[in-house]
């Protein structure tokens, strides 16, 4: 997968492949193909907000080069992936507002800022990651 | 900084096409802003997204704790989609 501008903070990382192992689903791994100690963890904005609304400006549409005037569908036009911080004894948080969106047909990403009002440090934490932790 | 005094309906102007008008002034100060669409306007700084990615990357890069990376010696599927997942040989991390 493609990502030609980056992540924020980490532009020159532009290549990454979505990884996912059975005993950590739904974790989406985000690893990147250049530098291999280089890993995000990350989850579908819907695994944590059933209702997240993805509306993105025309400048993101085009560079994640999905055309039609329809809203991408999240699941089916895109995977929007919600990158996870995992803290030392405080709640593991998601980052809702500034999203990791992959136009599955494409295999192009981009981390985009959504217009909605989510938090970049939206407290999140799955049972299941706490006992890990 | 710049610190200029501003009543509802005025503005201050960025450069030729920047332009940030006060609404209102009530319990809250409401804001317009107009800019290119070239320029981000986002009540964080992009240095906050940078700072958040490094916080989430820094645990990737913590192979001690669990969920680190994906499980040593597990079998990893790569999503390459549409198509089918595709298995992958052993994570050799």
């Amino acid at each position: 997968m493609e990502i030609p501008e980056g992540l924020f903070g980490f532009s020159d990382e532009t290549r990454f492949l979505l990884l996912e192992a059975p005993t950590a689903r739904p974790i989406v791994f985000v690893q990147s193909v250049r530098s291999p100690s280089l890993c995000f963890i990350s989850l579908p904005v819907r695994v944590i907000e059933p209702n997240y609304r993805l509306s993105l400006p025309e400048e993101d549409l085009n560079s994640l080069k999905i055309a039609g005037a329809n809203a991408p569908e999240i699941g089916r036009d895109v995977l929007c992936l919600a990158l996870l911080t995992i803290r030392e004894r405080r709640a593991t948080t998601a980052n809702l507002r500034a999203p990791l969106v992959i136009n599955i047909a494409a295999h192009r990403g981009k981390q985009v800022i959504v217009s909605e009002n989510y938090s970049h440090q939206h407290p999140y934490l799955e049972a299941r990651m706490s006992a890990a932790c | 900084m710049l610190i200029s005094q501003r009543k509802e309906g005025e503005a201050v102007n960025i450069g030729d096409d920047i332009e940030i008008r006060i609404i209102s002034v009530r319990r809250k100060v409401v804001l317009g802003i107009i800019a290119p669409r070239d320029v981000k306007v986002t009540t964080r700084k992009l240095s906050d997204f940078a700072l958040e990615n490094t916080m989430a990357a820094a645990h990737g890069l913590n192979r001690e704790k669990p969920f680190a990376a994906p499980p040593e010696g597990e079998q990893c599927i790569v999503l390459s989609f549409p198509a089918k997942p595709r298995k992958i040989a052993k994570t050799d991390r």
